[in-house]
Parts: C-alpha cells; structure tokens; sequence
C-alpha cells in the first residue's frame, strides 16, 4: 500500500477481537481512517488441492475441516451436490433432520459473530451473556450428531443417526430456553446508548458497493438485497421461511438482523421437529461420475462447491467458494473506508462476520 | 530488522489468481482486453490488493451483470475493469465512456488507451 497520509496503522495479524489472524492496514489522516487493505495468507490450507485425487468418501470429512464454526454445512452442500451428480433422493425425515440441525448451526454461528462484536466495543457483560446462550445450541447439536463439531451427520442419502423422540423434546425446550433469553440480550442491545453510539451509522455499506462487490447473507441482507438460498428451498419454505432484510446497513442493522434470523431460525426447528414423522433416515445409492454446482444458504451467505467425480468415484475438481471472501471484500473496501475513528475499525470488520478459516480454504 | 508490515505479497497474490474462479475471471479479464493471461496476471498483481483478487470472480460476475445494459461499457470492458478489478477509477471510466460516445470516435484507439493507463 503506497503511504500517503499521516500514519499506516497494522490491526492484527494477531490481535485480541480475531479469532483467526489476518493483518487489516490502515492509513489515517488524524483519527480518521481513510482506506484499509487485508492480508491474508497466515494459515491457507490449500484444502481444494487436498481434495482432487482423493474418493468422495474422504471429500466429506475434509470439506468439514474448512471451518470449524460452520463445518455443519460444509459437510451439507458437498453430500447434497454428490446426491446431485448421483440422483439420490434423501427421506423427508432426514430432510427435515438436516434442516433442524443447519439451523441449530445457524443459531451458534450467529450467537458467536454478535458475540465477537460486542466484545469488540467493549460490552462484554453483553457479549458473555451470547457465549453463555450459544452453550444451549451447541449442546443441541451434541445430542443430535454426538460431537460439537465436525459430526459427518450428514451423509449420502440422508443422515448417519435418527433423532429420538427424548431428544426431540429436548431440543425443543432449548429452543424454548433461547428464545426467552434472546429477547433480554436483543432489548440490552437495542436500548444500550453506548452501544447505539459504537454502531448507528458506522460502517454502512451503500447500495452500490454491495450490488458491485457480489457480497452475501446477512452483510448483504442488512444493506436491503434479498439475498438468500434458502428461497429456492422447498422444505424451507413449508417450513414457514421468509426473506428478512433491513434498510440501515450499518453495523446496528447487521447484528439486529443476525438476532431477528435467530428468532425464525427457531421457529423452523420448532415447525421441524413437530413436522417429523416416524420413517427411515437413508436411502441407498450408488454414486457416479459427474459435475455439479451447488449453493445452500450458510450462516455468514451463499456457500458454492462446484465439484466433479469420476467413474472411480474420485474427485478430479473441486472449487469452493466460501461467503467470507466477497463479505471481507466488501468490508475492507467499502464499509471500512472513511471512517471517523480507528477504534471502530474492527467492530465495522467483525460487524460482517469474517470467517479467515473460511476465506483460506 | 526486516519489517513484515510492508512485505512482498506478489507470491500470496498468484496463489490468489491460481483459484478456480480467480484464474477463469483473469482470463476473461485477458480475452476482453486481448492480452496474454500472464500480462493480466502481472497487471492484476501490480495493481491489486490480495483481497480484490480473491474477490475476483464475484466481482467479475457483477460487473458481467452491469455490462449487459450497458453497450458501450460493455465494448470498453469499463465495468470489468473499474467494477470488478478496482484498475480504472469511475472517473477514468466516465471519461472514456464520453470519449467513446463522440462522433466517428475510434473504439481500438480507446481500448488501447485504456490498456496503456491500466498497464
């Protein structure tokens, strides 16, 4: 970055409000920051290299290994996309399963950015009170897949364990135990003066740069683009789904609009688990040779694997194109450039809960 | 000490340029300009930060969006090269596009007018 103003200030690569390390430069004029650039590079795991060569049976597990927040629905869209190529058809139950526990992922996800953000401007009382609740989900999903993360739950043909009706119940009751929680932290939120004054206006993101940039899911939603692939989905929209967007665009709007996804996403766990009917959770199949792909709606936007199998059954291409790339993109060069204060440099970052693991796949 | 803030990210980038998407937006990117891949990549390198590169190809995908109304951004790649590769400022683009809409304007002259700025 050529230097032209007063002071390059480096944010990171390690640094206390990321969870991952990248390097964010900043030039400041005084206390303003006039443009930044990211680096990344710090831990690129070259996991689409890995993949080509090896069975589709190995594909599954290390497309979970991409990110270890969302690994529920890297493990999805790869079983999808080769039922695809296939023509596998998976049983209601176990479509229901699937959304049940995308949506418990969801639910974590989004608890952990809002988490993150708080604790960038300094609310932590808030932000331990997020951590706190996404326990609940985490352990949801504990006792539908057996582990916290990277599960393999979902598998060709349908999903590796039935939920029983115990755990159904359980799971339900958390629901319940989320929801009544959610509504004290979003009024803390909503209300908090300072916390009104570190996010209102700050960091907005205009029509424009978001339309050019090509950014996803709820950065996108927040500025008003009904972006979603979960509006393609028919399952989802039995389930009762709805496009939720906003208007403000800035920081604010795209954490309440993280806090309003939670509350539908616990409604379609809610309308799932009451629409699950005793029946079988695989059907068989035989995989074949074949290009596909496909995109299903991931926490953080539109998660792309475009992938070809051979009549071997090996994976001979594969590229993934994760939500965090064009969020960060549009972060770093839209809703970071001018800003008033370097101190909101990385709330404005976190605010478009970038995901490094994701971006270097 | 060597200081790691202002280091050499050319080796980072072309790993960028390596993706899937990355490589077929570059080379998109060369056809339209009539260039060799390995010039785009030099100039796209040069000119670049290392996320405008993984970014490519969304942006490339917008920008392909805003040309197909467009007939003469479209001709001049305006918005492939100011939309999705950040090398032409809207100004430079605005210019050219008023450039291009004189009578018995030239468009190759322009594109390789467009060309030597980028370059």
């Amino acid at each position: 970055m050529k230097k032209v103003v007063d002071v390059s200030l480096p944010v990171g690569p390690i640094h206390p409000c990321f969870k991952e390390p990248c390097r964010i430069k900043c030039e400041t004029r005084g206390e303003r920051v006039v443009t930044t650039e990211v680096e990344l590079g710090y831990v690129k795991k070259g996991i689409e290299k890995i993949m080509i060569g090896r069975p589709w049976q190995e594909t599954i597990f290390l497309a979970e290994r991409v990110c270890g927040i969302c690994s529920v629905v890297h493990n999805t869209v790869i079983v999808e996309a080769l039922e695809k190529i296939s023509g596998i058809t998976v049983p209601r139950r176990a479509g229901l399963l699937r959304l049940i526990l995308n949506e418990l992922d969801r639910i974590q996800s989004h608890l952990l950015a809002n988490y993150s953000y708080c604790y960038t401007i300094e609310h932590e009382t808030l932000g331990m009170y997020l951590l706190n609740l996404r326990e609940t989900a985490m352990d949801s999903l504990e006792m539908m897949t057996g582990t916290r993360v990277m599960a393999a739950y979902v598998v060709p043909g349908g999903v590796r364990e039935d939920l029983s009706a115990d755990n159904a119940a359980k799971i339900l009751e958390a629901t319940y135990h989320i929801e009544a929680e959610l509504k004290r932290f979003v009024r803390m939120f909503e209300t908090g003066p300072m916390i009104g004054l570190r996010s209102k206006g700050i960091g907005v993101l205009s029509m424009e740069d978001a339309l050019a940039s090509g950014v996803v899911g709820p950065t996108a939603r927040a500025a008003g683009l009904s972006r979603d692939a979960r509006k393609e989905d028919p399952l989802y929209l039995e389930m009762g789904w709805h496009m939720i967007t906003r208007t403000e665009s800035d920081n604010y709007a795209r954490i309440m609009l993280r806090f309003d996804e939670l509350y539908q996403s616990l409604t379609l766990i809610r309308n799932g688990i009451a629409a699950l009917e005793p029946g079988k959770i695989r059907n068989g199949g035989e995989m074949k040779a074949g290009r596909i792909k496909h995109t299903i709606e991931a926490p953080r936007g539109d998660l792309t694997y475009d992938i070809e199998i051979d009549s071997a059954g090996q994976v001979v291409f594969v590229s993934i194109q994760t939500p965090s790339i064009p969020n960060i993109e549009v972060a770093t060069h839209a809703m970071m450039k001018n800003l008033a204060s370097a101190a909101d440099v990385t709330s404005t970052f976190i605010s478009a809960d970038p995901c490094i693991a994701c971006a270097e796949r | 000490m060597k200081l790691m803030y202002e280091r050499d990210l050319s080796p980072m980038k072309l790993t960028s340029l390596n993706g899937v998407r990355q490589n077929a937006a570059a080379i998109a990117l060369s056809k339209r300009l009539g260039i060799s891949r390995q010039r785009m990549r030099k100039i796209l390198i040069a000119k670049c930060d290392l996320i405008t590169l993984e970014n490519l190809g969304s942006r490339y995908d917008a920008a392909e969006i805003q040309a197909a109304s467009d007939e003469i951004g479209n001709a001049l790649s305006l918005h492939h090269l100011s939309t999705a590769a950040g090398l032409l400022s809207k100004e430079r683009a605005d210019h050219y596009r008023a450039l291009a809409q004189e009578k018995e304007a030239d468009l190759s002259d322009i594109r390789r007018a467009i060309l030597e700025e980028i370059s």
